[in-house]
Formats: structure tokens, C-alpha cells, sequence
């Protein structure tokens, strides 16, 4: 092998490539120094395996990567939560043996509440009778007033029912005030008295009238100085005056369709009629009746 | 009914009320107490159901790895095969290594904040999601393994598991993974990759038994992992070393 024929070739193959151009002159060169050419072929093909081999190792030369490992966590906290688990478990014991006391002592309230609520109930009568005796005192109250006025209060709804619990002197004198009392009534009366008297005024003055015009004195009439049912005329007339200004009075009163009392009379009789009797036994009975409802309260009451 | 009567019932009225409200208070105040107690009792059984739930919790995370390196262990173990893939495979493989190096990192975050405060918290998310992600991360390992495996070897099964990645998106390029938004869409994808591919390999059970106990044993940390050694040497490792690179792992653990 001619080294200067290799020294030729390796200068040709620097840039790693044979052209047909230097193929033709590496055989030109192998002509001149006596080389065969097949052995030239030979030194050729193994110069560009040489080279070809060199361009492929980089590839196999790729630096290995070097993982990166992260420390690992220390976990060591089982004893400290094992601790914490006592502690709690602890915790857990006392509140325990609290409960039970507590239960014990809530059981001991319950029978003392309970025993409490029995003695309650036995007030069941003391309501029946509060409320009997309160509608009965409502119901005088209500009458005396009516009959010291001649008149009746129109109800919508019952006196007694809507002050049962609840009555006081203001709110029953306000009641009344403002309450429709019973004209109808009250005009059937005047009627009466209007027609009673203006009938005993004719009467009398018709009287008077016949006997002045029919008999003389001497006939024994009116005008003379005898009595008349033991009466004087003159007495007669001032009768039959008076009942014709009675009559007339009713009339009037038809007319105007008006009560005889006002707001004022209304109070003044309530306030005679609350006197301090009345006063304390409405008081007591409210009493009563406010503790009887908040025992009813406290029976309902529940505890879970 | 007298006047006389009625006030001393008034008065024996009263006192039965008085007493009864008495009871009531003390009814009433001894519930409040009895109350605070079930509170307390129950409180403290919250608690030592979260510490209970923490030691459980630590026990576990005593069996997770601190670290994942299984795209440095896969990147060596590939640098043989470059060739095998082809340009147009190994570009989309490297988007692959991308997307597992995500994962790897967020791996790494999840492991560093649950193993802080599972001690305080046993309920926060970070430990759920390290679990998951520890998950997700062996099966990314289980794709590339194959890829890696199958490469030169049974190029359908390749070829098969190549396109089953690529029409999940994995090989998404970042921009377009960003774009969709989806990295977390994505790897919830792979548990259905694995699935696709569990059959694919089910069905080539019999001709490829060696890779089918391959991807069932690969999700065990334990020493019991059963690895054919033939498929691993052939990347010129033993199965403790890939083990032992992935996860950080000591070989004789």
C-alpha cells in the first residue's frame, strides 16, 4: 500500500464525501505510483468505512442524563398524633362522666317539674268557677248600668265574653260609651206616655169645655162653685195642662229620636257602680286568670 | 266563691309558678350544660377521627416516592432507539417526555405540600391529588415503556399504541395543549388510554404474555414488583435498577 496514495485520499476525504470528480483522480494517482486498480478500490472503500464510522459515533456518545432526586419527607408525626389521640380520648372520658351527672341531675328536676304540674292541673276547677263568677259579675255590672240609664245596650257580640279576663273600668266605660243602646225601645215607651197623656188632657179639658158651655152655675157645672170629684176646676184645668205639656214633652222627644243620657251620665254611673268592691274582684279575677294561663304555659312546655 | 278564697289561691297559685319556672331554669340551664358536653364529646371525636385519618394518611405517604424521574430514566434508556422511531416519532415523542415532565413536576409540588399538611389537614386536596397524580404518572410510565419496548420489536403493537396516544392529544404540541387548555384534561385521558390499551393487550396476551404482566406490575412500589426481566434487559437494565431510577428508590427496598 503506497502511504502517499493513503495521504491522498484522507486529504480528498476531510470534508467526509468522495465526489466522482476526486473518485477519478485518486485513480489517476494510483495509475502513477503503479497501484492496481482494484487494490486502489480497496484502499478506498476502507478509508471511507473508516471515516463513516467516526461520523457515527457522536450519536452513540449522547451523555446520559443524571435524575434528580428530591430528599424524602420526613414522616415521624405518629407518636405525636397517637399522644393527641389520648389526650382527646381523655377529654372524651371526663365529658362522659359530666353527661351522666348532668342526665342524674336533669332526671331528678324532671320528677320534681312533673309532681309540680300534677298539683297544677288540680286548678281545673279554680277555672271553671273563675269563669262563671267573671261572666256573672260582667253580666250585673252591664244590667245596673242599663237599668240606671231605662235603656238596653244593642250587642253585637256578648258584653261578658269580650271582657271575660280582660275587664277594666276604662276600656268598660269606653265600651259603653261607644255601644248602640236601644232607641226602638225607648220610642215605644214615649209613644206610650205621649198617647197616656195627651189622652188625659182631652179627657179633662173636654171636660172643662162641655161643662163651661152646657151647664151653668146653677146647674151645678164646672164653673160653679161645687167640687168635681172633689176637684176644683180650676185644679182640673192646671191636670189637663200639665198632661197636654207631658204629652207634648214625649212628642218632642219621638221626634228628635235621641237618647235621655249622654257620654258624661254614662261615666258618672260607671264610675258608681265600679265602686271598690267590684274594682278588687275584677283585679283578682285578671290575677288569677294571668296565673292560671302562664301554668298552662309551663305544662306545655317541652325539653329535649 | 269569696273574695278570701280566691286570694289565697291567687298566692298558692303564684308560688306553684315561681317553682315551676324555677324548675325550668334550672331545667333549661342544666340542657345548656348537658349540651356543651355532647359537643365537646363529639368534637373530640372529630378530631381523633382526623388524627386517626393522619396517621393512616402518613403510613401511606411513607410508601410514595419523594421523587418521579421516570422521563430521565426513559430518555437514557431511549437514546439506543433513536433511530427505530424516525424523525416524525421522535419529535412527537419528545412532546411525550413534555408533557411527563409536567406531570413530574407537579408530582413533585403535590408530594412537598401533603407531606407538610397532612399533619394539620388530612382533608386537603393536595394529598388526593398526589394520589392521583402518582397514578397518572405510572400510567404516562406504562406508555412510554411500551413505545420504548415495541419500537423495534412487534411494530404493530407499536404502531398501535402510538396512534391510541396521538388521537388523545398527548402529543399535542404545548401552544396547543395550552390552547385547549387541557393538561388536566389530558392526563385524566390516559387512565383511558390504558384502558383502550389494556384490551389491546388482552387480546395480545397470548403472543405478548411478558408485556401484559409488565403494565399489571408496574403500579406496585413493593419489592414484590414482577417484572420479566428479558423486556427491561433489552434496554440494558434489571428491573430493580428502573425501579430504583424512576422513583428515587433503594434497590433492596
Amino acid at each position: 500500500m503506497s502511504k502517499e496514495l493513503v495521504d491522498f485520499i484522507n486529504i480528498l476525504l476531510l470534508d467526509g464525501e468522495i465526489s466522482e470528480k476526486e473518485k477519478r483522480q485518486i485513480f489517476e494517482k494510483a495509475n502513477t505510483l503503479g497501484i492496481p486498480e482494484a487494490e486502489c478500490e480497496v484502499i478506498l472503500e476502507s478509508l471511507m468505512g473508516q471515516v463513516k464510522k467516526k461520523t457515527l459515533k457522536p450519536k452513540k456518545s449522547v451523555k446520559k442524563k443524571v435524575p434528580k432526586y428530591q430528599k424524602k419527607a420526613t414522616l415521624n408525626k405518629v407518636d405525636e398524633l397517637n399522644q393527641k389521640i389520648e389526650k382527646e380520648l381523655k377529654i372524651q372520658e371526663n365529658a362522659s362522666i359530666k353527661t351522666k351527672s348532668l342526665q342524674s341531675e336533669i332526671d331528678n328536676h324532671h320528677n320534681i317539674r312533673n309532681s309540680l304540674i300534677e298539683e297544677a292541673e288540680n286548678y281545673i276547677n279554680l277555672r271553671k268557677q273563675l269563669k262563671s263568677e267573671y261572666e256573672k259579675l260582667l253580666k250585673q255590672l252591664k244590667s245596673n248600668l242599663e237599668n240606671r240609664l231605662g235603656s238596653e245596650v244593642l250587642e253585637e257580640s256578648k258584653f261578658e265574653s269580650k271582657f271575660l279576663y280582660r275587664a277594666n273600668k276604662n276600656s268598660i266605660t269606653t265600651y259603653f260609651q261607644n255601644a248602640t243602646w236601644n232607641i226602638g225601645g225607648l220610642t215605644t215607651k214615649r209613644k206610650l206616655r205621649y198617647y197616656f197623656f195627651t189622652g188625659v188632657y182631652y179627657i179633662l179639658f173636654g171636660y172643662i169645655w162641655l161643662d163651661w158651655v152646657f151647664y151653668s152655675a146653677e146647674d151645678g157645672g164646672v164653673i160653679s162653685k161645687e167640687q168635681w170629684m172633689g176637684f176644683k176646676w180650676w185644679q182640673i184645668l192646671i191636670a189637663s195642662l200639665i198632661s197636654m205639656i207631658i204629652g207634648q214633652s214625649a212628642k218632642s222627644k219621638i221626634d228628635k229620636n235621641k237618647m235621655d243620657f249622654n257620654q258624661e251620665d254614662i261615666a258618672k254611673n260607671l264610675e258608681t257602680l265600679f265602686n271598690k268592691n267590684v274594682k278588687d274582684q275584677i283585679e283578682l279575677y285578671n290575677k288569677l286568670h294571668d296565673e292560671l294561663n302562664s301554668n298552662n304555659n309551663l305544662k306545655s312546655r317541652k325539653f329535649n | 266563691m269569696s273574695n278570701t278564697i280566691q286570694s289565697q289561691q291567687l298566692e298558692e297559685l303564684k308560688k306553684l309558678n315561681q317553682d315551676l319556672n324555677i324548675e325550668n331554669k334550672t331545667l333549661n340551664k342544666l340542657y345548656q350544660n348537658l349540651k356543651a358536653e355532647v359537643s365537646v364529646i363529639s368534637k373530640s371525636e372529630d378530631k381523633i377521627k382526623d388524627y386517626k385519618k393522619s396517621i393512616e394518611l402518613e403510613n401511606k405517604l411513607k410508601e410514595y416516592p419523594s421523587s418521579a424521574q421516570g422521563s430521565v430514566f426513559f430518555q437514557n434508556a431511549m437514546v439506543s432507539k433513536y433511530e427505530a422511531f424516525g424523525k416524525e416519532h421522535l419529535e412527537k415523542m419528545a412532546r411525550f417526555f413534555t408533557f411527563i415532565e409536567q406531570l413530574e413536576d407537579e408530582y413533585h409540588n403535590l408530594y412537598n405540600s401533603a407531606t407538610t399538611i397532612y399533619f394539620e389537614d388530612p382533608y386537603d386536596n393536595s394529598i388526593e391529588n398526589l394520589f392521583k397524580m402518582h397514578d397518572q404518572l405510572i400510567e404516562s410510565y406504562k406508555l412510554m415503556l411500551l413505545l420504548i419496548l415495541e419500537v423495534d420489536r412487534d411494530q404493530l403493537l407499536y404502531h398501535k399504541i402510538f396512534n391510541q396516544i396521538e388521537d388523545q392529544g398527548i402529543f399535542l404540541s404545548a401552544n396547543e395543549k395550552l390552547a385547549l387548555d387541557q393538561l388536566a384534561a389530558i392526563s385524566n385521558k390516559l387512565s383511558g388510554v390504558i384502558n383502550g390499551l389494556n384490551v389491546l393487550i388482552s387480546e395480545t396476551q397470548k403472543s405478548n404474555e411478558i408485556l401484559g404482566k409488565s403494565l399489571e406490575s408496574i403500579s406496585s412500589l413493593r419489592s414484590d414488583i414482577d417484572w420479566v426481566s428479558s423486556d427491561i434487559s433489552s434496554l440494558g437494565y434489571e428491573i430493580s435498577d428502573m425501579q430504583s431510577e424512576i422513583w428515587g428508590l433503594t434497590k433492596d427496598k
